[in-house]
């Protein structure tokens, strides 16, 4: 499922007395928060967009300063807020390259086993991603992200297309059984 | 203090059998593996291992760069899954 916007962090609180906000990053790239770019701010009040004025790092994250926010009392206010960027504004990609959020939610397919369930989560194990799949009364499937495995990804069909490797499916859907 | 090298890697000798076998007769089946402290041989190259994490096995496929690490260290026993909408990439391995 394509995701128009991408999430990169949380406003954890405020940040000293100027209206400076503490933010968790979620992006791949820690510095990925940069003056001017423009965030779609989520709350339970709603959306707004913010373009962000000015931005430094700590170890817990990015402190950020949004325009016309000045005070301690009007950046707490915004506490929980989630900070999106648009699509066109999220890090590149490479070729073989996906955002995790536009995979999560796809039907897994096999062409032995049929439909595997829908991918759930994806994690990444330092040597490559690792699909979870789940389907309803069946354990978890997992399989590596590989060039080996991955036949096809049909993102308007919300379809994943997989071969998996002898005994894949045994370990988890017959064995644990 | 480190392994003392006249016993060489360490590597469970069931794992080892298996992964031979299975090459003699040019055969790629998932392996389950309890053994994390395994080292890994170039005879795994190519060879999806299912790595126990404590719950689970995680299938981890070998490549060449993995050569000379254990097996464990593919096989998180702590994950942090993150948000299901953040920015992050994955790249086909």
């Amino acid at each position: 499922m394509i995701q128009e916007l991408l999430l990169v962090g949380e406003i954890l609180g405020a940040h000293g007395v100027k209206g400076e906000l503490s933010v968790k990053v979620f992006s791949d790239e820690k510095e990925r928060l940069k003056p001017g770019l423009t965030l779609v701010c989520r709350s339970k009040s709603g959306e707004t967009e913010r373009k962000i004025e000015s931005v430094s790092f700590s170890n817990k994250g990015a402190i950020l300063a949004f325009p016309g926010i000045n005070s301690r009392e009007e950046a707490q206010k915004l506490r929980g807020t989630q900070l999106f960027v648009r699509r066109e504004d999220g890090l590149p990609l490479s070729q073989n390259e996906y955002y995790t959020a536009d995979l999560i939610g796809l039907n897994v397919f096999d062409a032995d086993f049929g439909e595997l369930g829908i991918l759930a989560d994806m994690f990444d194990t330092g040597a490559h991603y690792v699909l979870v799949v789940k389907k309803p009364g069946e354990n978890d499937l997992l399989i590596p992200f590989t060039k080996q495995t991955l036949v096809e990804i049909d993102q308007l069909n919300e379809r994943m297309q997989v071969k998996l490797t002898e005994g894949l499916f045994e370990i988890y859907r017959l064995l644990d059984e | 203090m480190s392994r003392s090298t006249k016993k060489g890697f360490y590597v469970e000798e069931a794992l080892m059998k298996r992964i031979e076998a299975m090459n003699e007769k040019n055969e790629h089946r998932v392996v389950r593996t309890w053994s994390r402290a395994s080292t890994i041989f170039p005879e795994m190259v190519g060879h999806t291992i299912a790595v126990h994490d404590g719950r689970k096995h995680v299938p981890i496929y070998i490549t060449e760069e993995m050569v000379g690490h254990k097996l464990g260290e593919f096989a998180p026993t702590r994950t942090f899954r993150g948000h299901a909408t953040s920015e992050r990439r994955a790249i086909v391995r």
